[in-house]
C-alpha cells in the first residue's frame, strides 16, 4: 500500500509562506509609497508658497519704492516675460477699495478671485491661500493663490492698504507629483518581483529538510518497518519531529512483530492438540460403531482437518510476514510459462468436471528468480477462487506478460466480478465476500496468501475488471536479471 | 514387525502406539534423545517414527549419529515442524520420509507399510499386477496382452501405485511423489486422475484392480481388500 504524501492541497505550504511574506512586504512598500508621495506634495507646495511670498515682498518693495526706481507695472513686465521656467506666475494688485493698481498682462482680461468675505472695508493685515482654476487657461488647470494684505508706507506718501495677490500654475507640480510616484511604483514593483522570488527561494531551501523528511517517511511502510528517519544533528524541530515519528515507528514495529509472532505461536501451539484429537479420532472410528456415531464423528474428523490446513495456511502467513526462511529460498529460475503449464494441468480436470473451460492465455518467455513450490501456491490459490466464482460453461484463462521491468502472471474469471470499493478488503484475511457464492471450502486466506508471496517476491497483486465482466488478478514480479 | 516410536508428548505417544498395535505391530517408546538413539543402535527395529523436538538431543542429531554408526533402518519423521527447511534437513541426516502433524493415522500406517515395502523391493524397470504390465522405460502400458494409452501423468500415477501394489498410498503421498508438491487447493485432482485412470484400466474389463479405500486413499491389487 502506498501512502499518499498530501500534494493535493490547494496551496502548499511552501507557496503559502512565500505569498504571507510577500505580501508583507508589499503591504510595507505601498504604505512607504503613500508617506513618500504625501511627503513630497507638502514639501514641493510649501517652496511654491514660498516663492509666492517672496513675490509678493517684492511688490512691496516696490510699492514702498525703497529700492529701485521701478514702477509697479515695470516691474511687473519684467517679472512676467516668458521664460524658461516651468512655472508661470501671475500678479493682480489692488487698493482697499479694490481698484487694480497693478496687473501682470499674463493674466489678459481675467483678474485673480479675491478671498471670501475680502471686503474693501477690511483693513487688518492677513495672508490667506487658496487653489483655484486658473483663469487663464480653458484646458482647467489650476492654479494657488497667496493673497495678502498689507499697509504700505511709502516714504513719500501717505500709508495706503493694498491687497497682494501672486499665483503660480499647478500644472508643472503635478507632473513632478505624478513622476516621482510613478518612479516609486516602478522602483518597487521591480524590487518586489524581485523579493517573490528571493522568498520563494529561501522557503524552498528550509523547507528542503522537510521535503527530504517526507520522501524519507514515504519509503517507511509495514513490510520494512527497520528503516528510520535520518537525523541531521542540528537538534532542531524538524530533528525533533524525526526523532517522536521514529520512536512511533519503534512501537508500531515492536507491536507488529508481537502481533505476528503471536498468530505465528498461536498456529504451531494449536498442532499439538490438534495431532491428538485427530490421532484419537482416527482410532475411535476403526472401532465398532452405530451408523450414526460414525457420521457425526466423521464430521467432526472433518473439521478437525479442516482446522489443521488452516493452521498450516496461517503459519505459512505468518511467515510470509516474518520473512521466515522456513517457506525456503527466493533463488531458483523460474519459468513461468513452464510453471502455468504445469499448474493448469494439474487443475485442468477439475475445472473439467465443474464444466469450467479453463485456458492458457497470452505466453511470453518470462521468467524471474523466485521461490517455486511457493509460486505455484499462488497461482493454485489465484485458480482455486477464480474457479470457485466462475459460473458453468463459462471460461478461466490463464496468461503471462512481459514488460519493462516486471513480469506479469495474470488470471481472468467470468464470474460476477467484484465492485471497486471492495477490491482493497479481498486481500484482507478472513474476508469473505458477500456474494454468497463461497463454498465451505474457502476460508478467507487464499488471496491475503496470494498477496504475501507476492510481497515476499517484492512484487505486489493488482486487482481490475476483466473485459467479460469477471475479476482480472494480476500478480506483478519484479524482473531480476542473473 | 517391531516400531520404535520416540515422542515426548504422553497423549500423543499414547494413542500412536495403540493404533500400531491394533494395526498388528509392537510398539517400543522412547521419550528422549540419548534414549533412543541407544536403541535405534542395538535393537533390530523395523522401522523407526521420530519425533524431532525431544528433550536432550533433538531428532535430527539422534538420526546423524544413527547413521553414521552404519545403522539403516527406515526412518519416518513426525513432527510439528514443517519448514522447507526443516524437511530438507531431516531427509539430508538420512530420514525416509517426512509428516507433518497434525496427521490422519491412516496417513502414518500407510507411509510405515510404505517404508517396509520399500526396504524389501528392489528398484524395478518393470511392474506386474495382475494381467497389467508396466514398463518404466519404454512407458508401455499393457492389460491382458491390450495396450493401453496413457498421458504422462497418468503413466506417473499408476506407476506409483503399482511400485506400491498391495498396499494403500495416501493421496497426500501421491500428491508428494507423483506432483513433488502437497497442496491444500484442488486436493481432488487425484481423484480425478483416479477417474482417468480407471475408465482406461478398469472399465473396459471384468475384473477391477484399482481399489478406493474410504478415508485414506487408494490401493491397486489384484484382490479386492
Amino acid at each position: 500500500m502506498k501512502i499518499a504524501v498530501g500534494t493535493t492541497r490547494r496551496i502548499s505550504l511552501r507557496w503559502r509562506l512565500t505569498l504571507i511574506a510577500w505580501f508583507l512586504v508589499l503591504g510595507t512598500a505601498f504604505v512607504l509609497i503613500v508617506l513618500l508621495h504625501l511627503r513630497t506634495r507638502r514639501q514641493l507646495l510649501q517652496q511654491l508658497e514660498k516663492n509666492l511670498e517672496t513675490r509678493c515682498d517684492e511688490v512691496i518693495m516696490v510699492l514702498e519704492g525703497g529700492v529701485s526706481t521701478l514702477t509697479l507695472d515695470q516691474f511687473l513686465i519684467i517679472e512676467t516675460r516668458p521664460r524658461q521656467l516651468p512655472y508661470t506666475y501671475f500678479y493682480d494688485i489692488r487698493d482697499a477699495e479694490g481698484r487694480v493698481l497693478g496687473r501682470s498682462r499674463n493674466l489678459g482680461k481675467s483678474e485673480l478671485p479675491l478671498p471670501a468675505g475680502w471686503g474693501p472695508a477690511d483693513g487688518d493685515a492677513a495672508v490667506r491661500f487658496r487653489t483655484e482654476p486658473d483663469p487663464t487657461s480653458p484646458s482647467g488647470d489650476w492654479i494657488r493663490i497667496r493673497s495678502e494684505r498689507v499697509r504700505i508706507a511709502p516714504r513719500v506718501r501717505d500709508p495706503f492698504v493694498v491687497v497682494i495677490q501672486t499665483a503660480v500654475t499647478l500644472g508643472p507640480y503635478d507632473t513632478t507629483v505624478r513622476r516621482t510616484l510613478r518612479d516609486a511604483v516602478l522602483v518597487a514593483s521591480g524590487s518586489l518581483s524581485g523579493v517573490l522570488f528571493l522568498l520563494w527561494f529561501v522557503t524552498t531551501r528550509a523547507l528542503r529538510p522537510v521535503a527530504a523528511m517526507t520522501r524519507e517517511a514515504s519509503k517507511i511502510n509495514a513490510s520494512n518497518l527497520r528503516e528510520r528517519l535520518p537525523l541531521a544533528g542540528r537538534r532542531d524541530e524538524l530533528d525533533q519531529l524525526a526523532q517522536v515519528l521514529n520512536d512511533m515507528l519503534d512501537r508500531l514495529g515492536a507491536s507488529l512483530r508481537q502481533m505476528e509472532q503471536f498468530s505465528s505461536d498461536a498456529a504451531h501451539q494449536l498442532r499439538t492438540p490438534l495431532t491428538r484429537i485427530r490421532g484419537e479420532l482416527d482410532l475411535v472410528l476403526r472401532g465398532e460403531l452405530s451408523d450414526d456415531s460414525r457420521s457425526q464423528l466423521e464430521r467432526v474428523q472433518e473439521e478437525a482437518e479442516h482446522m489443521s490446513r488452516l493452521c498450516g495456511r496461517l503459519l505459512l502467513l505468518a511467515r510470509l510476514d516474518q520473512q521466515s526462511r522456513a517457506v525456503g529460498g527466493f533463488d531458483d529460475w523460474v519459468d513461468l510459462d513452464e510453471l502455468v503449464s504445469d499448474v493448469t494441468d494439474r487443475v485442468t480436470p477439475v475445472a473439467q468436471d465443474r464444466g469450467i473451460d479453463l485456458r492458457r492465455g497470452a505466453a511470453s518467455d518470462a521468467s524471474v528468480r523466485g521461490n517455486r513450490p511457493l509460486l505455484v501456491e499462488a497461482l493454485l490459490n489465484l485458480l482455486d477462487n477464480a474457479i470457485r466464482f466462475t459460473p458453468q460453461g463459462a471460461a478461466v484463462i490463464v496468461s503471462t506478460s512481459v514488460d519493462n521491468g516486471s513480469v506479469r502472471l495474470s488470471v481472468e474469471d467470468s464470474g460476477p466480478g467484484i465492485p471497486p470499493e471492495e477490491r482493497e478488503r479481498v486481500f484482507q484475511r478472513f474476508y469473505r465476500c458477500p456474494r454468497g457464492t463461497t463454498t465451505e471450502d474457502g476460508n478467507g486466506l487464499g488471496l491475503p496468501i496470494v498477496m504475501g508471496i507476492a510481497q515476499a517476491h517484492g512484487g505486489r497483486v493488482e486487482l481490475a475488471e476483466a473485459r467479460c465482466g469477471g475479476s482480472l488478478f494480476h500478480l506483478v514480479l519484479p524482473r531480476r536479471r542473473a | 514387525m517391531r516400531v520404535l516410536l520416540v515422542e515426548d508428548d504422553a497423549k500423543v505417544a499414547s494413542f500412536i502406539r495403540r493404533g500400531l498395535v491394533e494395526e498388528g505391530f509392537s510398539v517400543d517408546l522412547s521419550r528422549d534423545g540419548p534414549d533412543a538413539f541407544h536403541q535405534i543402535v542395538h535393537e533390530p527395529y523395523d522401522v523407526v517414527v521420530l519425533d524431532l523436538l525431544i528433550p536432550f538431543m533433538d531428532g535430527f542429531e539422534v538420526l546423524g549419529r544413527a547413521r553414521r554408526q552404519g545403522c539403516r533402518v527406515p526412518v519416518l519423521i513426525l513432527s510439528a515442524k514443517d519448514g522447507v527447511e526443516d524437511r530438507v534437513r531431516g531427509l539430508n541426516e538420512g530420514a525416509d520420509d517426512y509428516l507433518i502433524k497434525p496427521f490422519s493415522f491412516a496417513e502414518l500406517t500407510a507411509r510405515i507399510r510404505a517404508l517396509l515395502r520399500r526396504r524389501s523391493d528392489v528398484e524395478q524397470s518393470t511392474a506386474r499386477v495382475g494381467d497389467l504390465e508396466m514398463d518404466l522405460a519404454t512407458r508401455r502400458v499393457t492389460r491382458s496382452g491390450r495396450r493401453i494409452n496413457l498421458t504422462p501423468k497418468e503413466f506417473s500415477l499408476l506407476w506409483y501405485l503399482a511400485s506400491h501394489h498391495g498396499t494403500v498410498v495416501t493421496r497426500t503421498m501421491i500428491a508428494e511423489h507423483v506432483w513433488d508438491q502437497h497442496f491444500d487447493s484442488f486436493t481432488n485432482v487425484i481423484d480425478v486422475y483416479i477417474r482417468y485412470l480407471r475408465s482406461k484400466i478398469d472399465d473396459p474389463f471384468q475384473r477391477k484392480l484399482i481399489h478406493t479405500i474410504r478415508g485414506v486413499g487408494y490401493l491397486l491389487s489384484e484382490d479386492a481388500p
